[in-house]
C-alpha cells in the first residue's frame, strides 16, 4: 500500500515539474501585455531606423527607451486621430511615463552592456529576433547563460576565454 | 581587451600595492568600498559578533609599551592569490581563478557553506548573515552595477571588477587599451595618501610592476605560498 | 516630477507548479518607465557626473558625484580639484547618506503638539514663509531677533548678513563643535597677531623634511584633512630629497601620531612649553643652518629648558634631540594644531609653536608656511568667521534675560554641541519662537516651533572660498548634482523670500529672484580674469564651466608669503596651564577628541560612518573611554567594564578601552555619539554626550572654549558592555595576522 502512494506522489511530482517547465516556456515566450498596443512593425515599415528611437546602445550599456517626448516629436502631427496614439497623447499631457512592461531582461546579478555586442558588429535582430516584422513584442530566445555562452564560445581564443569567464557577466 | 606588443604574453595580472609608509588608517577606502559594492550594514550588536561585511579593514597594531609604544595600519582586503585556498574547497565551484588573476566570486553559486571562509589565511572574506537592509530612500544609493548580496552569501573584494569592467568597455569602444592607473577601484580612487595603486603586475612598466620590485616590498604570510596579488610596501624607510 | 526613473517595479512567480518543484521563476513583469522629457546630460543607464563640494566638514574639498537615471550613486574627489586632487576621506564618501537619509524631513513642519512634543505638521512652504515674516515683522525691535549659524557656505553667509544688516539685527552668530575643536577662530587669531592678517596658514607638508605637529590631528579631522594626507603622501614617499620625518606631540596618540614617526606625550597644557624649549635650544645654541639667531634671542630671553622640560615631562635630552632635528632640516615646520587652541593657555602654546617656523626661517619658504590665498574679487571675499565662546554665552544671557524674541538656527546644534553647563538647553526654553533650518530633527530642533528644512548640500547650491587654502586660489562651486528628493527648500532661497515678504530695506538688500541669480552674478564677475585654468568666451560660457570644473581656480601656483608683525620682538608668553576640577578629587585629564568618522557628531546619523571602525580602537558604533594599561590597572577595570565618569559639571557612563598610547594622568572620550535625536542611526548607539562633562571655561586670550581642560574621575561600576570592535577578544574568528 505504502509503495502504491509513494509510486502516485512520484508520478504527481513528474507531472508537475513537466507542467512547470511547460509553463515556463510559455511563459517566457509569451508577449507582456503592454499599457499601449505598439507596433513595431507598422514603424519599422514606416522607414525608421531602431536607433531613432533606441538611442543609446552605441554609447551606453541600455538600448534605451524612448522618452514620452520623443513619441510626441512625430505623433504631435502624424496618426494623432489612432487610439493607441491618443493614448499615448494623455501621458503627455499627465506628464507620465508611460509604464512599459520590459520583453528582454537580464537577471539582476548580470552586468549586460549593449555597447560592446554592437561594438563587435552585431546586428539588434541577432538577439532580439525579426522585431520589425512584430505587431506584438515577444521575446525570440531565452536569454539564459547557455544562450550566453553559446556565441561567447564560438569566438576565436583567447577571446573565447575571456568571454567565458562568470566575471565576463557575473556582477 | 587587446594586448599591447610589449606586454608579456603571461597576459594581464591585477594587482594591488598598499604602500604602508603613506596610510593614516583613515578609513576613507572602507566608507568607498561600502559605497561602490552595496555592503549591508549590521548594526552594534552584530557587529560585535563580528558579523560585520567591510571588505577592506584597517588592522591596528600596537607596539611596544608606554611611552616608547606605537600603532601600526596595515589595510587588508582579498589577496587575491594565485594560490588560494579558498578556491579548491568550494564544493559548487562559486569561487575560482579568472584568467586576469582575480580570485572570482559567483554570488549566485554560492550556497553558504562558509568553507572559503575557513579556509583563508587572511580572513578577507566575509559572510551574510542577515538579508540586508536599505531603509527607504538609501536603497537609491545602490550601485547598479553590483548585485546586491542576500543572506547565506560570502563575499569579499573584488578589486572592484565592474570598475575594470567598465574601463576596460570604454577603452575598446575608443579602439585602445586602458592605460596604466586609468582603472581605479573605489579604495585607491579615493586614498587621500594614494597608498594604495592598483594596476597590472604583469607589465613591467606598470606603476605597481615597479613598486613590487621595491626593496620595501613584501606579501603577507609568504610562507604559506599562497602567492598573492596584493604587495606591501614597508613603513618607516626611503624608498628609491 | 517628470524625472522617473527605469524601475524594476515588482517580480511576478510565473505559474505555480514553478515554484512547487524549485524550479527558478524564469519570466518576470519589470515595468521599466522612460523620461517624459529626458534631461539634456543624461543617457538612459549611463553615469552622468556633476561637479560640486563637499560639505560634510568646513574644508571645501571638490567632489564629482555620479548620477545614474537622475540618482546620486557614488561620491569621489573631483580630481582637478587643487585643494583635494581627487581624494576624499570617509565623511565625504558617505555623503549620500545624508540625501539619502531616511530620517530626513520631507517637508517644512510646525511642532503642532508643542515644542519637545516631536510631534510634527506639514506646512505649505508660502504658509511657512507666511509665518516666519509674520514673526520678523512683529518684532518689537529688530535686536530681539538673534540667528545662530554653523560654518555656512559662503553665498548664504553673505545673503544672512545682508537680510539681518537690512533688519538692523546683529550680524549672525557663527558657533559649531567641529570649528571649536580645530581652533578655527584662535588659528585665525593666530594669524592675525602673528602675520597681521587673517588669513589661515597653509603649512607646506608636502615639501617639508620635518613637521612638528602640536596636537594637530592632520590627517583625521582638523582644517583640511584631505588636501593634508595628500601632502603626506608625497612628504612620505613623493619627494627626491628624501622622506620626511612627522613627529606628533599630544597626551593621546591620535591616528595621526600613529602615523608619525615619533610620538612624545606631552603634558596636557605643556605642548607651548615644549616649542618654547626648543626654540631656546636651537637659539642659545645656534643649531642649524640659518645664519644667525640673534634676532630671535629676544623671543626665548625669559625660558628656562629645565623647567620646560620638568613641566612639559619631556625630558631635556629628547629637547635638544627634537631641537637639532628641526633645526637641521632643510625644511622643517611646526604646527599650532586645534588641541593646543582647547587649553586654557591655548593662544600662548599657539604662539609659541609658530614661533618655531620664524627661528628656522620657514615663513614664506617652500616645506614651510604660508597664507591662505584669498579670493580674487572683494565680493567672493566675504565669508562666516567663527564667534567667540563669549559671543554665544551673551546670546545664552540674552535668551534667559527673555531679551530674544526668535531665534533662528541654521547648520549648527547647539543642544548638542555645547558643553551642557553653559544651559543653551535652559536658554531656548526662554525663547518664544525658534525656527530651525535643519534637514534632520536634530536636538536642538526638537526645541524649534518651526522647522524649515533645507536642501541638503548634494541639492544645494552654493560657493566656498577653501579656508585654509592651498598653493593658489580656489573658489569651490556647489550645484544640485540631483533634483531635491523631497519638498525641502534651500534656506538661502528661503531668505530671498522672506526678504520679498517683508519689503522695503529687506527686499532693497537682498533683491535676487533666487538663489541661483544671486550667485551667477558673484561668479561672473570672475569672468575674464587672466588667472583662470579656463577660459570662456561669454559670461554664460563662464557660468556653465565654473559649474562643470567645480568652481574656479588660478592655473598657476600663487602663494601668499606672510610678513611677521612686531609680535616676534618682544618675548613670547609663557602662560601657566589652568583646569577646571580640583586635581585631589578629579584626578585625570578629559581628551574629549573629534571622532575620524563622525567628526563633532553630524556624522553619527550616516549608517557607513557608524558601522566604519574608529581608527585605532577599531570600535563600531560605540563610544568608550580610553584608559592608560596603569590606570586601568590601577582602578581595577578592563576591556568594556564600565565606568562612571565625572566632572564637576556632569557624570557619563562608558565602556573602557584599556589603550596603550595615552598618558596616566589623561582619559579621552570620542566625540560624535549620545545623541538623542536626529534620527534612527544616530539614536541606535547608547550612551550620553560627553559634552555634558566639560566645563565651560575659556583661554582668556581668545574667549575659545578650553575643551580639554576639564578635569575627571572614574570608578568602576561592576557592570560590562561589549564593545563592537573589528579586532577580536574573544577569539571568535576574526585573529589578527602576521
Amino acid at each position: 500500500m505504502n509503495r502504491f502512494w509513494f509510486f502516485s506522489f512520484l508520478i504527481l511530482l513528474v507531472v508537475g515539474i513537466l507542467t512547470g517547465i511547460l509553463l515556463t516556456r510559455i511563459q517566457v515566450f509569451s508577449a507582456p501585455e503592454q499599457p499601449i498596443a505598439y507596433s513595431h512593425k507598422t514603424h519599422i515599415e514606416a522607414g525608421i531606423q531602431c536607433l531613432y528611437c533606441h538611442s543609446s546602445p552605441l554609447r551606453s550599456d541600455l538600448a534605451g527607451i524612448p522618452s514620452v517626448k520623443k513619441c510626441m516629436g512625430c505623433h504631435n502631427v502624424i496618426a494623432n486621430d489612432k487610439p493607441e496614439v491618443q493614448e499615448l497623447a494623455g501621458y503627455w499631457e499627465r506628464e507620465e511615463p508611460i509604464p512599459w512592461v520590459r520583453v528582454s531582461s537580464q537577471p539582476e546579478f548580470i552586468y549586460f552592456s549593449h555597447l560592446p555586442h554592437l561594438g563587435t558588429g552585431l546586428s539588434c535582430e541577432t538577439c532580439h529576433g525579426d522585431i520589425g516584422q512584430m505587431t506584438v513584442t515577444r521575446p525570440v530566445v531565452k536569454m539564459d547563460m547557455g544562450w550566453c555562452l553559446d556565441c561567447h564560445l564560438k569566438e576565436p581564443q583567447p577571446k573565447a576565454t575571456r568571454l567565458a569567464d562568470c566575471l565576463a557577466c557575473h556582477k | 581587451m587587446a594586448k599591447d606588443a610589449n606586454q608579456s604574453d603571461e597576459g594581464i595580472r591585477w594587482a594591488l600595492v598598499v604602500d604602508l609608509d603613506r596610510c593614516t588608517g583613515c578609513q576613507a577606502c572602507v566608507v568607498a568600498c561600502h559605497a561602490e559594492n552595496n555592503l549591508q550594514i549590521v548594526g552594534e550588536k552584530e557587529a560585535a559578533y563580528g558579523r560585520w561585511t567591510h571588505w577592506i579593514i584597517i588592522h591596528r597594531y600596537w607596539e611596544g609599551e608606554y611611552p616608547n609604544v606605537k600603532a601600526r595600519f596595515m589595510p587588508i582586503m582579498c589577496q587575491q592569490c594565485s594560490e588560494a585556498p579558498c578556491e579548491p574547497v568550494c564544493p559548487v565551484f562559486a569561487t575560482y581563478h579568472n584568467e586576469e588573476g582575480l580570485n572570482a566570486q559567483i554570488y549566485n553559486r554560492c550556497i553558504g557553506t562558509r568553507f572559503c571562509g575557513s579556509a583563508c589565511p587572511y580572513k578577507a572574506r566575509v559572510y551574510n548573515w542577515f538579508r540586508p537592509e536599505f531603509p527607504e530612500p538609501l536603497t537609491e544609493q545602490l550601485n547598479p552595477d553590483v548585485s546586491v548580496r542576500t543572506r547565506g552569501i560570502m563575499e569579499k573584494c573584488t578589486f572592484c571588477i565592474q570598475r575594470i569592467r567598465r574601463v576596460e568597455i570604454d577603452a575598446q569602444a575608443e579602439g585602445r587599451s586602458p592605460t596604466d592607473g586609468e582603472i581605479q577601484p573605489a579604495c585607491v580612487q579615493t586614498c587621500p595618501t594614494s597608498a594604495l595603486i592598483f594596476g597590472d603586475l604583469n607589465d613591467p612598466n606598470s606603476h605597481v610592476s615597479q613598486l613590487a620590485h621595491s626593496r620595501r616590498s613584501f606579501r603577507l604570510l609568504p610562507e604559506l605560498g599562497t602567492d598573492p596579488g596584493v604587495i606591501y610596501l614597508k613603513g618607516g624607510e626611503v624608498n628609491v | 516630477m517628470s524625472k522617473k526613473l527605469t524601475r524594476r517595479d515588482f517580480i511576478k512567480i510565473a505559474a505555480g507548479a514553478t515554484a512547487a518543484t524549485g524550479l527558478a521563476p524564469v519570466a518576470r513583469r519589470i515595468v521599466i518607465e522612460p523620461f517624459v522629457q529626458p534631461p539634456e546630460e543624461t543617457l538612459p543607464g549611463q553615469a552622468t557626473w556633476y561637479a560640486s563640494t563637499c560639505r560634510q566638514c568646513p574644508a571645501g574639498c571638490g567632489i564629482v558625484v555620479r548620477t545614474i537615471n537622475g540618482r546620486a550613486k557614488k561620491i569621489e574627489g573631483n580630481p582637478l580639484h587643487p585643494l583635494n586632487q581627487g581624494k576624499l576621506c570617509a565623511r565625504g564618501q558617505a555623503g549620500l547618506q545624508v540625501l539619502y537619509n531616511p530620517d530626513r524631513l520631507r517637508n517644512a513642519v510646525r511642532q503642532s503638539g508643542g515644542r519637545g512634543s516631536r510631534e510634527y505638521e506639514p506646512l505649505y512652504w508660502s504658509e511657512a514663509l507666511d509665518l516666519l515674516a509674520e514673526k520678523v515683522s512683529s518684532l518689537g525691535h529688530p535686536d530681539r531677533m538673534a540667528f545662530l549659524g554653523g560654518l555656512m557656505p559662503d553665498h548664504l553667509y553673505q545673503l544672512t548678513n545682508s537680510l539681518l544688516t537690512a533688519l538692523g539685527t546683529a550680524p549672525p552668530i557663527i558657533y559649531d563643535l567641529q570649528c571649536t575643536l580645530e581652533g578655527r577662530r584662535p588659528a585665525t587669531q593666530l594669524s592675525q597677531t602673528f602675520f597681521g592678517t587673517a588669513d589661515l596658514p597653509v603649512y607646506d607638508i608636502a615639501m617639508s623634511d620635518v613637521v612638528f605637529s602640536f596636537g594637530a590631528n592632520l590627517f583625521e579631522t582638523w582644517m583640511s584633512p584631505v588636501a593634508q594626507s595628500v601632502a603626506l603622501g608625497s612628504m612620505r614617499q613623493g619627494k627626491l630629497s628624501g622622506r620626511g620625518l612627522i613627529v606628533q606631540f599630544e597626551p593621546r596618540l591620535s591616528a595621526t601620531g600613529a602615523s608619525a614617526d615619533e610620538w612624545i606625550p606631552v603634558r596636557p597644557g605643556a605642548e607651548g612649553y615644549v616649542a618654547l624649549a626648543i626654540g631656546r635650544i636651537i637659539v642659545e645654541e645656534r643649531l642649524g643652518h640659518v645664519g644667525s639667531h640673534r634676532d630671535n634671542a629676544v623671543l626665548y630671553q625669559n625660558v628656562d629648558v629645565r623647567e620646560m622640560s620638568a613641566a612639559s615631562e619631556v625630558s631635556v635630552d629628547t629637547l635638544r634631540r627634537l631641537a637639532q632635528a628641526f633645526a637641521d632640516a632643510d625644511r622643517a615646520v611646526a604646527i599650532p594644531g586645534g588641541y593646543l587652541s582647547g587649553q586654557h593657555n591655548g593662544f600662548a602654546s599657539m604662539l609659541a609653536v609658530q614661533a618655531l617656523n620664524r627661528i628656522v626661517a620657514q615663513i614664506g619658504r617652500q616645506g614651510g608656511v604660508f597664507l591662505s590665498t584669498p579670493a580674487p574679487t572683494v565680493a567672493l571675499r566675504s565669508k562666516p568667521e567663527v564667534n567667540t565662546l563669549s559671543d554665544v554665552r551673551n546670546l545664552i544671557k540674552r535668551m534667559n534675560a527673555g531679551e530674544v524674541d526668535l531665534l533662528l538656527i541654521h547648520g549648527t546644534n547647539p543642544l548638542y554641541e555645547l558643553p551642557a553647563a553653559l544651559g543653551f538647553a535652559e536658554a531656548i526654553k526662554h525663547v518664544p519662537y525658534v525656527v530651525s533650518f535643519s534637514p534632520f530633527v536634530d536636538e536642538t530642533a526638537v526645541w524649534a516651533d518651526l522647522i524649515l528644512s533645507d536642501h541638503t548640500y548634494l541639492e544645494s547650491w552654493g560657493y566656498q572660498v577653501p579656508s585654509p587654502g592651498t598653493d593658489r586660489p580656489v573658489i569651490s562651486s556647489q550645484q544640485p548634482v540631483v533634483n531635491p528628493l523631497y519638498d525641502t527648500r534651500s534656506t538661502a532661497q528661503v531668505l530671498i523670500e522672506l526678504a520679498a515678504r517683508l519689503g522695503g530695506r529687506a527686499v532693497e538688500a537682498i533683491p535676487w529672484a533666487d538663489e541661483e541669480s544671486y550667485l551667477q552674478e558673484l561668479v561672473t564677475e570672475l569672468y575674464g580674469s587672466s588667472l583662470g585654468a579656463f577660459d570662456a568666451r561669454t559670461p554664460p560660457g563662464f557660468w556653465t564651466l565654473w559649474r562643470q570644473y567645480g568652481g574656479w581656480w588660478s592655473e598657476k601656483e600663487i602663494r601668499q608669503e606672510p610678513e611677521t608683525t612686531d609680535i616676534v620682538q618682544k618675548p613670547l608668553p609663557m602662560v601657566d596651564p589652568q583646569f577646571d576640577g580640583d586635581p585631589e578629587e578629579y584626578p585625570f585629564h578629559l581628551y574629549p577628541y573629534s571622532s575620524v568618522a563622525l567628526t563633532d557628531g553630524r556624522g553619527a546619523n550616516q549608517p557607513w560612518l557608524q558601522e566604519t571602525p574608529d581608527p585605532m580602537t577599531t570600535v563600531q558604533w560605540g563610544i568608550w573611554v580610553e584608559l592608560n594599561p596603569q590606570t586601568a590597572e590601577e582602578l581595577g577595570v578592563e576591556d568594556d567594564d564600565i565606568v562612571l565618569v565625572e566632572s564637576p559639571y556632569g557624570t557619563l557612563e562608558v565602556s573602557v578601552f584599556v589603550y596603550p598610547g595615552i598618558r596616566p594622568d589623561v582619559v579621552a572620550i570620542p566625540i560624535g555619539q549620545g545623541h538623542q535625536d536626529y534620527g534612527r542611526f544616530a539614536q541606535a548607539v547608547t550612551g550620553s554626550n560627553p559634552l555634558a562633562l566639560l566645563a565651560p571655561i575659556t583661554d582668556p586670550d581668545t574667549e575659545s572654549l578650553a575643551w580639554g581642560a576639564t578635569r575627571v574621575r572614574l570608578s568602576p561600576t561592576g557592570r560590562k558592555k561589549k564593545l563592537a570592535r573589528l579586532e577580536s577578544i574573544d577569539g571568535q574568528g576574526r585573529e589578527s595576522i602576521g
